[in-house]
């Protein structure tokens, strides 16, 4: 009966992440201001500085989900997240990229949870593996845009090129992300430790492996999927 | 209580140092000339410079000139097509990109539309995709100019 209820909070905490991560996403899209007056010239290339997108608010999403649900929850509250609103906006090719990184994004969450590194005294920590969870993120997805072929050439020069247009969304994520993660993770945390009612699931060994295997198993389809 | 007190130092250090980081290398790029508050100059070519624009409709179709411009940037290489008579362009400001969008290119009497069917109007510039606005780079002397409908 106790893991019957437990089992009906966690699935409904789950759904609730996934409307709330879904919402956002569809009625924002359409509504990002443009880029600010900030340039950036990096070899010999001048962009703006931020490209606004809403990554922060599925990433937040992703790791509240690794965070509190843990488990399955890890990568299907994301996954779902993005495949309600994708139906809704769009998506193209880079999709099983954007999915995994997500993914990745909520075991990063999780690994905190297992290693009970949610403590006051780790929040510089959990900010730290936060921020490096939103640079891999980055480096996957752009590696994707560049093996998809997507005019880009397959050479260094290609590559890195790649890279260097990506940066104005890669400083927007960090910086959104960032500022996200200090309103809502620090909060939970801080409840967490003042032991107000924050959920803590049980979670059995099938299911820790499968949430670590999961996005690896993305990861590969994602390469696959272009190169076939 | 010291030892509270010096625990107490090493985290308020540990989110000051990356914040102070950050903000000396934001001042550094401010001072360096790599971050600035001024949309890239407009590079002014004293002589007519000689480009090559194709438009590939992605149904086999393509179609390629080489032309003599003067001070055009991408998009007004393109409504200079439109000029010659070979092709027709429509397009619109758009408030949330900050700049102006194709919405189709017509060709032979056929209409090719940014967006149906999952093909997109994108261009190239030397072969390399460009994500900046059309209407914001200037194409420089032996520039290949490359527009493609394209799925994506």
């Amino acid at each position: 009966m106790k893991n019957l209820l437990e089992n009906k909070n966690r699935i409904m905490l789950g759904i609730l992440l996934i409307a709330i991560g879904s919402i956002i996403r569809i009625l924002l899209h359409n509504n990002l201001p443009g880029s600010p007056s900030i340039y950036i010239t990096i070899n010999g290339l001048t962009q703006p500085m931020f490209m606004f997108d809403l990554f922060f608010v599925v990433a937040i999403i992703s790791l509240i989900s690794g965070l509190l649900l843990g488990g399955y929850y890890t990568f299907i509250v994301p996954i779902s997240t993005m495949i309600i609103s994708d139906l809704a906006i769009g998506n193209n090719w880079i999709l099983l990229f954007t999915w995994s990184g997500f993914a990745i994004i909520g075991v990063i969450g999780y690994i905190l949870k297992t290693k009970n590194k949610l403590t006051i005294k780790n929040i510089p920590g959990v900010l730290g593996v936060g921020i490096g969870g939103i640079l891999l993120y980055d480096l996957w997805t752009n590696f994707g845009t560049w093996l998809g072929g997507w005019g880009y050439t397959y050479t260094w020069e290609g590559l890195t090129l790649c890279y260097t247009r990506a940066l104005p969304f890669m400083f927007w994520h960090l910086l959104s992300t960032t500022i996200t993660m200090i309103l809502v993770i620090v909060p939970i945390i801080y409840l967490k430790e003042h032991k107000v009612n924050v959920p803590d699931f049980n979670i059995n060994q099938t299911e820790k492996r499968i949430t670590i295997a999961a996005p690896i198993l993305l990861m590969v389809l994602s390469v696959v999927s272009l190169l076939v | 209580m010291e030892q509270e007190k010096k625990g107490s130092l090493i985290f308020i250090l540990k989110l000051l140092i990356p914040l102070l980081i950050v903000i000396s290398l934001f001042i550094c790029g401010i001072t360096t000339g790599i971050i600035t508050f001024e949309p890239p100059k407009k590079i002014v070519n004293e002589e007519p410079i000689n480009a090559t624009i194709i438009i590939d409709f992605g149904d086999g179709i393509t179609y390629s000139k080489v032309m003599s411009i003067y001070n055009l940037t991408i998009f007004d290489f393109l409504l200079e097509v439109q000029k010659i008579g070979d092709i027709t362009v429509d397009s619109s400001y758009s408030e949330q990109m900050g700049g102006f969008e194709i919405k189709s290119i017509t060709y032979q009497e056929k209409k090719y539309i940014h967006g149906e069917n999952g093909y997109w109007w994108l261009f190239y510039i030397n072969d390399q995709f460009a994500t900046a606005g059309a209407d914001k780079i200037y194409v420089n002397n032996n520039d290949v100019i490359k527009w493609k409908h394209e799925k994506f």
